[in-house]
């Protein structure tokens, strides 16, 4: 008890001896430390870029290779225990059969081939963030195959698909909000700060653009994309018609918060010493907006990566050979997919995953953000 | 008056607001003039045009409603020449460079006048920088640790870099001075100061004001509704009462020996330390400024009333060096 009281003391004595001066940024990270679910998002937002940045290394094959003997085969393991006890890890190989009347593939657990897992792997070639060529994965078999979440209709590896996918994926999630970041804190400051009819004028077009629905919206500007664009060129289509349409909800939010911060005492300080309209703008308003600002950038994410999901699974998105989440998911868009080759659908999986995590730390953020909340 | 030891001449300020109910004439002819190094003190209730008149002194009342609808506001500049501030735009460069460097404003709400982003040392720097040529970092930071000590802030080498939220109030009521103070302003326009203030801190800005006033050699116009301050501080004191200025005379000439029964009114409602005597509130409330009564604004209030104030406005009597718009002075003013 004693000791306890001791180091109690000796705490505070810590504290009053270095008083430490915590800007506005140190207090947020400080806030947002305490909230264990924001925290855990930004843990799981953080993996996965970093498993889109290191795709090419962290998936065993490339998006070239296809494999028509095994043709929509089932998920495998990795195993360490076999027959005979512990053993390196390693996969079992398939014997696939055919059924003769349904000309249903079947496959089973060949336990005989036993195929060991090869870490630092050299296998496919693959370019490495466009920087250089090399074809070292981290793990592969040397022979055989290891399809872990198993393989598509057209005998791709499908975990190599959804890590490449998501490079697609995700970037759209970091671009989009950041081209409807820019039009949306513009147009929104315009608004809030000048007022009157331009405030008018820039409300009745975000309404506007509010009151199409939003799907069919999407598919028409997706569908006037020319058909003979490079996938590449589509995918920045992709982005900016998402972007366009993303702004409204931001420009809505920023025009608010400059509204409220133009009354504020600070800027009537600002303006009886002789600063411009600009200068108030650009170093009173949008600072104390920004992080708002950053936080429901980063809530609107999740909506970006379904909107990209959708448009690809409607078939209307990224196109072949490029990959994403939504493509992936539109393969599997049947029955007999449901009914037979169900593994099929872990692209979905990744995508809650992703968007959970991207809310959990846009809630996080959002919380830490707000100054008046204790 | 000579003109060279003016700092600014009002003469029948006119600032009015347009609303859907009609014209609402927040300040209507008032006229006064501030000597260098001398303070004015305005009172009055809330509503009498006590703020508009400093905004308009600044060329910032609100707008689109409000606007100057007539009179002279004269700045003096330090060489002698004058700007009328009325012919110029709120937002031109001209007005944009008076504000701040000839004249400087502290407001009522020190909690929400500083910016909560920035260090206290980046925004008295901001304001160096607005209107002075300084351009090394270095020189601008002393010049803003300068500023801080200038105030009473003690340690300002490390309380430059702390954030709003760091300072009691009468803290950033003392940064609000040094930013204010910065570019060594001619007049110094203080809206209620103090107002937000628990009263030994009051005293203390107040003290601090006085000095700074004397070391600067600047002028003030001090705006309060609480006249124990006004006396204080002031050198001269102007009551305001719906727009209009209702008695203007020196300090001590008005608490000895009030004139306008308004102002009689004020320091009877106010205690006195070791006075048994109950106060006497003022009777009433200010008039409705769309409905301005007939006669003298105050009739309805009026201890004094005569039939003469029902039906006629008063004009402004000049009794014994102050200036009274009151009936009641009619006689005197032709005496003397």
């Amino acid at each position: 008890m004693k000791t306890e009281t001791n180091q109690s003391e000796k705490n505070i004595n810590e504290i009053d001896e270095s008083p430490e001066i915590l800007s506005r940024n140190q207090l947020m990270w400080r806030k947002f430390k305490r909230n264990k679910l924001g925290v855990a998002g930004g843990i799981v937002v953080l993996l996965f870029y970093l498993m889109v940045i290191f795709g090419g290394f962290l998936s065993p094959y490339t998006l070239d290779h296809k494999d028509y003997s095994n043709i929509t085969a089932p998920p495998r393991r990795i195993r360490i225990i076999d027959q005979d006890g512990l053993s390196a890890p390693f996969v079992y190989g398939y014997k696939a059969s055919m059924d003769p009347e349904t000309l249903q593939r079947n496959y089973e657990i060949d336990k005989n081939s036993k195929y060991y897992i090869d870490f630092l792997h050299r296998g496919d070639e693959y370019n490495f963030l466009g920087l250089f060529k090399t074809d070292l994965h981290l793990f592969g078999v040397n022979e055989g195959q290891m399809y872990l979440l198993g393989t598509d209709e057209t005998g791709s590896d499908l975990l190599t698909k959804i890590i490449l996918g998501g490079r697609i994926s995700l970037s759209i999630s970091l671009l989009g909000p950041l081209i409807s970041l820019i039009i949306g804190a513009i147009l929104g400051t315009v608004s809030g700060y000048v007022g009157g009819v331009v405030d008018g004028v820039i409300q009745r077009i975000i309404e506007f653009f509010k009151s199409f629905p939003r799907i069919p919206l999407w598919l028409t500007l997706a569908a006037a994309l020319p058909a003979n664009w490079s996938s590449l060129r589509v995918y920045i289509g992709i982005v900016v018609i998402l972007a366009f349409l993303g702004w409204t909800g931001l420009a809505r939010m920023v025009r608010g918060k400059i509204m409220s911060l133009r009354e504020e005492d600070f800027v009537s300080a600002a303006i009886a010493s002789g600063s411009t309209g600009w200068w108030i703008v650009r170093k009173h308003l949008i600072p104390n907006a920004m992080s708002q600002l950053i936080v429901s950038a980063t809530l609107s994410i999740p909506s970006m990566i379904l909107a990209e999901a959708s448009l690809s699974f409607l078939g209307l998105g990224i196109r072949a050979p490029m990959t994403s989440w939504g493509v992936l998911l539109q393969e599997a868009q049947n029955v007999r997919t449901i009914a037979l080759h169900p593994w099929l659908f872990t692209p979905a999986l990744f995508i809650i995953v992703a968007i959970l995590g991207f809310n959990f730390l846009g809630d996080g953020l959002r919380d830490a953000a707000d100054p008046f909340s204790n | 008056m000579s003109s060279s030891n003016c700092v600014i001449d009002v003469k029948n300020l006119q600032t009015f607001f347009n609303t859907e109910n009609g014209v609402v004439k927040a300040v209507n002819g008032v006229s006064f003039s501030i000597e260098k190094g001398k303070t004015l003190g305005i009172v009055g209730e809330s509503g009498c045009g006590k703020s508009m008149t400093s905004m308009s002194l600044m060329n910032l009342v609100p707008r689109p409603k409000g606007f100057i609808a007539g009179g002279e506001i004269n700045y003096f500049y330090e060489d002698g020449s004058k700007i009328d501030i009325t012919e110029y735009d709120h937002d031109s460069e001209k007005m944009r460079k008076i504000r701040g460097n000839e004249m400087a404003m502290i407001f009522q709400e020190p909690m929400t006048s500083l910016n909560p982003v920035y260090t206290v040392g980046d925004q008295i720097i901001e304001a160096i920088k607005l209107h002075q040529n300084y351009k090394n970092k270095d020189e601008l930071r002393e010049r803003a640790v300068k500023m801080l000590k200038k105030v009473g802030i003690s340690a300002p080498e490390n309380r430059v870099d702390e954030y709003p939220h760091e300072f009691s109030g009468g803290m950033r009521q003392r940064a609000m001075i040094a930013m204010a103070l910065s570019c060594n302003p001619r007049l110094l326009i203080a809206d209620e100061p103090t107002t937000a203030l628990d009263v030994t801190v009051e005293a203390q800005i107040i003290n601090l004001m006085g000095e700074l006033q004397k070391d600067m050699d600047m002028s003030i116009m001090f705006i309060t509704h609480d006249l124990g301050v006004i006396g204080d501080i002031a050198d001269e004191v102007m009551v305001m009462y719906t727009g209009k200025v209702v008695e203007k005379s020196d300090t001590k000439s008005l608490f000895s020996n009030p004139k306008h029964p308004y102002t009689r009114g004020l320091l009877n409602s106010r205690p006195v330390i070791g006075s048994k005597k109950r106060l006497e509130p003022i009777e009433g409330s200010v008039p409705d400024l769309l409905h301005l009564p007939e006669g003298c604004d105050f009739y309805d209030r009026c201890p004094k009333a005569m039939e003469i104030c029902k039906n006629e406005d008063p004009p402004v009597f000049e009794v014994e060096d102050c200036k009274v718009k009151c009936w009641l002075y009619r006689e005197e003013e032709k005496a003397s």
